[in-house]
C-alpha cells in the first residue's frame, strides 16, 4: 500500500461537497468513501473531517439531521443544501481552471 | 447569508452550547462505534475493535475543541466557561482574590476620585453655559503674569474687539448684600454683572426672565435681580410667586425678575446667591466713580467669540487695545497687559496652579496603582507556578496554549472587573471625603465632581489595562513549553519564574519607596507649616464679618456704630479683648496701600513709591490678636479724623526703609497727605503662612473709614460668645446683617488646606503601599523558604544553627528591600524636585525624609521576612529531607 497523499490546502471542503452531492452520508461513511473513491490515496481523519463538516454547516452549505442507519444505529447524516450545490459548482469550476493551468505548465514548461 | 442572519445564528449557537456539545460527543461516539463494527467484522474482539477504532479516530478532546471552534460562537462559549472556571479558581484562593481586588480597587478608586475632581474643576464646562467652548475669559496681566481686574472704561474699550461677538464684565468674586424680604433680613452673596452677562453665557432661565443689556444702562438702570436656583430653594422654598416680587437689597427696592436654571452658578467656582446689573449696584453702593475712573480696577471679562474666530485673534486685538490705552492714559491706568484664556471654573493663573497640584495627587495615586499591580502580578505568578503541574497536564492532554492563556487571562479580567467595580464605589466615597475637607467659605466654593462618561471611560480603560498587564505575564509564564520538568515537579525549572517575581517585587518596593518619600515630604511640610509662628494668636478668637454700607451708614455714622459695637462687646462676660480689622488674617488676600513716598529714602527699583500691604484697624487690634509693639505706641481713641494722620509699620517695613525699628516720629506721604509713624509692630504672616517677609502698614479706622470690617473678639479660655455677638449686632441695628460668623481657626483653615490635603492623600496612599510591600516581601520569602525546604534540611543536618538559617532568610528579604530602596531613592532624587513648589520649609531632597522612608521600608522587610525565617529555622531536618 502506498503512503496516503497529504490533502491539498482547501481541497477538503470541495471533496466533502462533491461526495455529498450524490447522496446524504454520515461522518464515518464519508471518511470511508473518500478513501475508497480515491483508491486509498486520500485519507481523511476525524480531526480534519468534523471541523470541516461543522464549518460547512455553519456557512449553510450542508444540512445535518439525526437519522436511523441501515444497521439500526443513530447517525448524524449530512446532505447538500441549495447554497451548497451552488458553492460546489463554483469551486469545481475554479479547481478545473487551476488544475488545467497546472497540467499545462507541467507539460509544456 | 446576511450579516444579521450570521450574527443571529452565532448567538443561537452560543446559547445552544451545552446541547450542541452533547450532540457532538454523541456523533463522534457513533463514529467510533461504526468503525469498531468494521473492525469486529474483520474478526477482532469487541474490546480490541473499540481500541483500534479509538486509535484511528484520534484525540477526541482535541477534535471536539477544534470542531467547536469551526462551529463559531466559540468566544462566547469559552468566555462563559472561562469565567466560570476563573470564579471557581479564585474561590479556591480567596486570599489572592481579596488582596488583588482590594489593592487594585484602592488604586483605581484613588486615581478615579482625583481625576473626577480635576475633571470637575478644570475640564468640565460650568453648568448651564451654552456652547462653552466659544467662551473666553479676559483679565489684566502685570509683567506678563496674573489675571487681574480692569476698569469699567477699559471694559467698554475691550468690548469693541472685532473677534468678540459680545463681552460681559463681572466682579471677580461675589460680594455680600443684605436682602430684606417681609422684614426678614439676611446676608446674601451677589454677583455684580453687566446686562449682557446671561446672553454671553447663553444661559436659560428656569423661571421668569434674565435681565439684559437694556436693563443695565447708565441713564435708566433697572433695579432687578436674578436668583440662583439654590438660593431660591433655600430662602423661598422654590415658591414660583417670588418672580415679580420686590425685595429690599441694601435698603433699595429690587425686583426679582427670574430664577436661573438648577446648577447654573455663572462661569466660576464661587457660587453666588443672586445676580444684579452693574449700574443698579452702583446706585445702591453710591460708588459712581467706579464707572468713571480708570484707576478703579474691579472687573474681569467673559466674552463670546464670533463663530469664525479663535481666542488667539481676540488676544492679539485686546493686546493692541491695551497698548493704545497705556499710551493714551500713562498715569491713570496701571494696566500692563491683557490675557485671553479659555473658560474655566478657576480663572487665570489659578488654573495652572490647581492643575499642577491635581497632577501631583494623580501621580501619587497612580503610583499606588502601579504598586498594587506589581504586587498582584507577583501573587498571580506564584499561583501560576503552583498550578504549573495542572497546566502542564492539560497541555500534554492536548489543550492549546492559546486556549489556556485565554483562560488564565480571563481570571485576571474577572479580578480586574471586580477591582474596577470596587474602585468606582470607593471613588464616590473618596470624592465625598475629599470635598468635605474643603473649608467652608462665606461664598460657597461649589464644584460638582460627578463620575461622568469621560471619567467612567477612564476608570474602565485603566482597570482593563491593569488587568491585562497583571494577567499576561503569569499566563504566558505558566504555559511555557517546559512540560517534562513541570510534570516531574522539578524545582529547577521554577528558578526563572522566581527571578521574574523578584524583579516584580523589587520594582514594587522601588515605587513604594518613592511614594513614602513623597508622603514624608508632604507630611513634614504640614508639620513645618503648622509650626510656623504666624505672629498672631490663631485660637480663642470669634470673628463676625460686617459691612456698614449694607445698613446705609456714612463714615461718621459708621465710626460711631463701630465704637458702640466694641463697647457693648467688651461688656459681654468672658470677652477679654475686642477690635475691628478690615482684613481677615491668612485668608490669602491683601490690600495694597498704593505708593508711599518717604523723604530721603527713595523706593527701590526706581518705583514711584514704597509698596506695602495695609490694614485698617481699631486701637484694640494689637492686643486682641497678640501682636506686640516693638516700638512706639498702639493707636488710641485720640487718633481721629481731623487730627494728624498716624500709622504703625511692621518691623520689616521699618527696617527696609530706615534700617532700624526706631522710627517713631518719621513721616510718610501718600496721595492723602502726610502720615506720622507712631509705632512699630512685630512681623506677622498676613496673606499666607508661606509668604516672604512683607512690608505692612496699619492705619486707624477713625482716620481711614472702611465700611467692610470684621469684629475680632478674644474670650477667656474656651468660651464662645457667638450668640451674644449676634444679639448685640441685632439690637445695634436690625438692618445690619451679619455676613459671616466663624472662629479664627475656620478663617485661617484655607491657609493650610493644600498642605493638609497633600499630606492626607499621599500619607494614606503611602500606608497602603507599605502594607502591600509587607505582603509582597512576605509572599516571596515564604515561597523561597518553601522551595528550599530540602536545602535548609540539609544545612541543618550538617550543623547549621537556628541563627544561621534565620540570618540567611532575613538577609534575602533585606537584599530585595535594599535593591528596591536604592531604585526608589534614585527615582525620588530625580522626581521630588518637581514638588518643590508644593513643599513648605522642607527641601525636596530632605535627608530626614529619605532616611526615614528607607528605614521604614527596612523595618517592614524585616517584619515580613521574620515569619518565614522562623519557620525555616524551626524546620526539622528529617521532615524536610523526607518532603521529596
Amino acid at each position: 500500500m502506498t503512503k496516503p497523499a497529504p490533502l491539498l490546502q482547501g481541497t477538503l471542503d470541495l471533496i466533502v461537497l462533491q461526495m455529498l452531492r450524490s447522496e446524504p452520508t454520515n461522518g464515518y461513511d464519508l471518511a470511508q468513501r473518500i478513501q475508497a473513491v480515491s483508491r486509498d490515496v486520500l485519507q481523511v481523519n476525524a480531526g480534519s473531517l468534523y471541523p470541516a463538516l461543522y464549518r460547512l454547516e455553519e456557512r449553510g452549505l450542508v444540512h445535518a439531521a439525526w437519522k436511523e442507519t441501515d444497521t439500526g444505529r443513530r447517525a448524524r447524516v449530512y446532505s447538500l443544501t441549495a447554497a451548497g450545490r451552488k458553492q460546489l459548482a463554483a469551486q469545481r469550476a475554479e479547481w478545473e481552471r487551476f488544475a488545467g493551468a497546472l497540467s499545462t505548465i507541467l507539460k509544456r514548461a | 447569508m446576511s450579516l444579521v442572519t450570521r450574527m443571529l445564528l452565532r448567538a443561537r449557537s452560543a446559547l445552544l452550547f451545552r446541547r450542541r456539545a452533547h450532540e457532538m460527543r454523541e456523533e463522534m461516539r457513533a463514529h467510533v462505534e461504526q468503525a469498531a463494527g468494521r473492525y469486529a467484522a474483520r474478526g477482532l474482539s469487541r474490546t480490541d475493535a473499540l481500541i483500534a477504532a479509538r486509535r484511528e479516530f484520534g484525540n477526541a478532546t482535541v477534535i471536539e475543541s477544534q470542531a467547536h471552534e469551526a462551529r463559531g460562537g466559540l468566544w462566547i462559549e469559552s468566555l462563559v466557561t472561562d469565567t466560570r472556571l476563573a470564579l471557581r479558581g479564585l474561590r479556591r484562593a480567596p486570599l489572592v482574590a481579596i488582596v488583588a481586588v482590594v489593592s487594585i480597587g484602592i488604586g483605581v478608586g484613588a486615581t478615579t476620585a482625583i481625576v473626577t475632581i480635576a475633571n470637575a474643576l478644570l475640564l468640565q464646562s460650568p453648568a448651564g453655559v451654552g456652547r462653552a467652548d466659544r467662551v473666553v475669559t479676559v483679565g489684566s496681566t502685570r509683567h506678563g503674569h496674573g489675571f487681574d481686574t480692569f476698569s469699567y472704561l477699559t471694559y467698554t474699550d475691550y468690548a469693541r474687539a472685532p473677534s468678540l461677538a459680545s463681552l460681559a464684565a463681572l466682579d471677580l468674586e461675589p460680594r455680600a448684600f443684605s436682602l430684606v424680604d417681609h422684614d426678614n433680613g439676611q446676608a446674601v452673596q451677589g454677583s455684580v454683572v453687566s446686562g449682557n452677562f446671561f446672553n454671553v453665557l447663553d444661559a436659560r432661565p428656569a423661571r421668569g426672565r434674565f435681565f439684559g443689556a437694556g436693563d443695565d444702562t447708565d441713564r435708566n438702570p433697572a433695579s432687578v435681580i436674578v436668583l440662583s436656583d439654590r438660593y431660591w430653594h433655600k430662602r423661598f422654598s422654590g415658591d414660583s410667586s417670588v418672580v415679580g416680587r420686590t425685595v429690599d437689597l441694601n435698603g433699595s427696592p429690587f425686583t426679582i425678575v427670574g430664577v436661573a436654571a438648577p446648577g447654573f452658578q455663572g462661569p466660576f467656582v464661587l457660587a453666588p446667591d443672586l445676580w444684579l446689573p452693574l449700574h443698579a449696584w452702583a446706585q445702591v453702593s453710591h460708588s459712581r466713580t467706579r464707572f468713571t475712573e480708570r484707576e478703579s480696577l474691579w472687573l474681569i471679562g467673559v466674552g463670546r467669540l464670533k463663530p469664525d474666530r479663535v481666542a488667539s485673534q481676540a488676544q492679539i486685538e485686546l493686546a493692541s487695545i491695551a497698548a493704545r490705552l497705556r499710551a493714551a492714559y500713562p498715569k491713570e491706568s496701571d494696566l500692563d497687559g491683557v490675557r485671553v484664556a479659555p473658560l474655566s471654573m478657576i480663572p487665570g493663573d489659578g488654573h495652572a496652579v490647581v492643575g499642577a497640584f491635581m497632577l501631583v495627587l494623580f501621580v501619587v495615586a497612580g503610583l499606588v496603582l502601579v504598586v498594587a499591580a506589581a504586587n498582584v502580578a507577583g501573587m498571580l505568578l506564584a499561583r501560576a507556578v503552583r498550578r504549573r503541574r495542572e497546566i502542564a497536564l492539560r497541555l500534554a492532554l492536548g489543550a492549546s496554549r492559546g486556549r489556556l492563556v485565554r483562560q488564565l487571562a480571563t481570571e485576571s479580567m474577572v479580578l480586574g472587573l471586580a477591582a474596577g467595580a470596587m474602585g468606582l464605589v470607593l471613588s464616590r466615597w473618596l470624592i465625598a471625603a475629599l470635598m468635605s475637607l474643603v473649608p467652608k467659605l462665606s461664598v460657597p466654593l461649589l464644584v460638582h465632581p460627578v463620575i461622568d462618561a469621560r471619567v467612567l471611560v477612564f476608570a474602565l480603560s485603566l482597570t482593563l489595562l491593569v488587568a491585562v498587564l497583571v494577567g499576561t505575564l503569569p499566563a504566558l509564564e505558566s504555559v511555557r513549553p517546559d512540560l517534562v520538568p513541570a510534570l516531574k515537579m522539578d524545582t529547577g525549572a521554577t528558578a526563572r519564574r522566581h527571578r521574574v517575581r523578584s524583579v516584580l517585587l523589587v520594582s514594587q518596593l522601588g515605587v513604594s519607596m518613592l511614594l513614602l518619600v513623597v508622603a514624608g515630604l508632604f507630611g513634614r511640610s504640614l508639620v513645618r507649616a503648622r509650626a510656623v509662628d504666624p505672629g498672631i494668636t490663631t485660637h480663642g478668637i470669634d470673628i463676625v464679618s460686617l459691612n456698614f454700607e449694607l445698613a446705609g451708614y456714612d463714615s461718621t455714622r459708621g465710626i460711631a456704630q463701630a465704637e458702640a459695637l466694641l463697647e457693648q462687646t467688651r461688656a459681654v462676660p468672658g470677652v477679654t479683648q475686642a477690635a475691628l480689622s478690615a482684613m481677615l488674617p491668612l485668608s490669602g488676600s491683601a490690600m495694597g496701600f498704593g505708593p508711599i513716598a518717604i523723604d530721603g529714602h527713595p523706593a527701590p527699583g526706581g518705583e514711584a513709591g514704597w509698596d506695602a500691604d495695609w490694614n485698617v484697624v481699631t486701637p484694640g487690634y494689637f492686643a486682641t490678636l497678640g501682636v506686640p509693639l516693638v516700638a512706639g505706641r498702639a493707636f488710641t481713641d485720640a487718633d481721629r479724623t481731623g487730627g494728624a494722620k498716624v500709622a504703625i509699620l511692621n518691623e520689616t517695613f521699618a527696617r527696609r526703609v530706615f534700617g532700624t525699628t526706631n522710627v517713631v516720629g518719621q513721616t510718610l506721604r501718600n496721595a492723602n497727605g502726610v502720615i506720622t509713624v507712631v509705632g512699630v509692630a512685630r512681623d506677622a504672616k498676613y496673606r499666607s503662612l508661606d509668604e516672604p517677609s512683607l512690608n505692612y502698614i496699619y492705619v486707624p479706622l477713625t482716620q481711614w473709614y472702611q465700611p467692610e470690617t470684621n469684629l475680632f473678639v478674644r474670650t477667656s479660655a474656651g468660651r464662645s460668645v457667638a450668640p451674644a455677638l449676634r444679639r448685640i449686632v441685632a439690637t445695634l441695628d436690625p438692618h445690619l446683617p451679619i455676613l459671616d460668623q466663624q472662629t479664627i481657626e475656620e478663617a485661617t483653615a484655607m491657609s493650610l488646606f493644600p498642605q493638609r490635603l497633600a499630606a492626607l492623600v499621599s500619607g494614606s496612599l503611602g500606608a497602603v503601599a507599605l502594607a502591600l510591600a509587607m505582603l509582597g516581601i512576605y509572599g516571596v520569602i515564604a515561597y523561597t523558604v518553601a522551595q528550599r525546604t530540602r536545602e535548609i534540611g540539609v544545612r541543618v543536618a550538617l550543623g547549621a544553627t537556628r541563627g544561621t538559617i534565620l540570618g540567611m532568610v532575613l538577609r534575602q528579604g533585606l537584599l530585595l528591600a535594599g535593591i528596591g530602596i536604592a531604585i526608589g531613592l534614585a527615582a525620588a532624587l530625580a522626581a521630588t524636585r518637581l514638588l518643590a513648589g508644593f513643599l513648605f520649609g522642607v527641601p525636596p531632597t530632605d535627608l530626614f525624609t529619605f532616611v526615614g522612608a528607607a528605614a521604614l521600608l527596612v523595618v517592614v522587610a524585616l517584619v515580613a521576612s521574620w515569619i518565614p525565617a522562623r519557620r525555616a529555622a524551626a524546620s526539622d531536618p528529617m521532615i524536610a529531607l523526607r518532603a521529596e
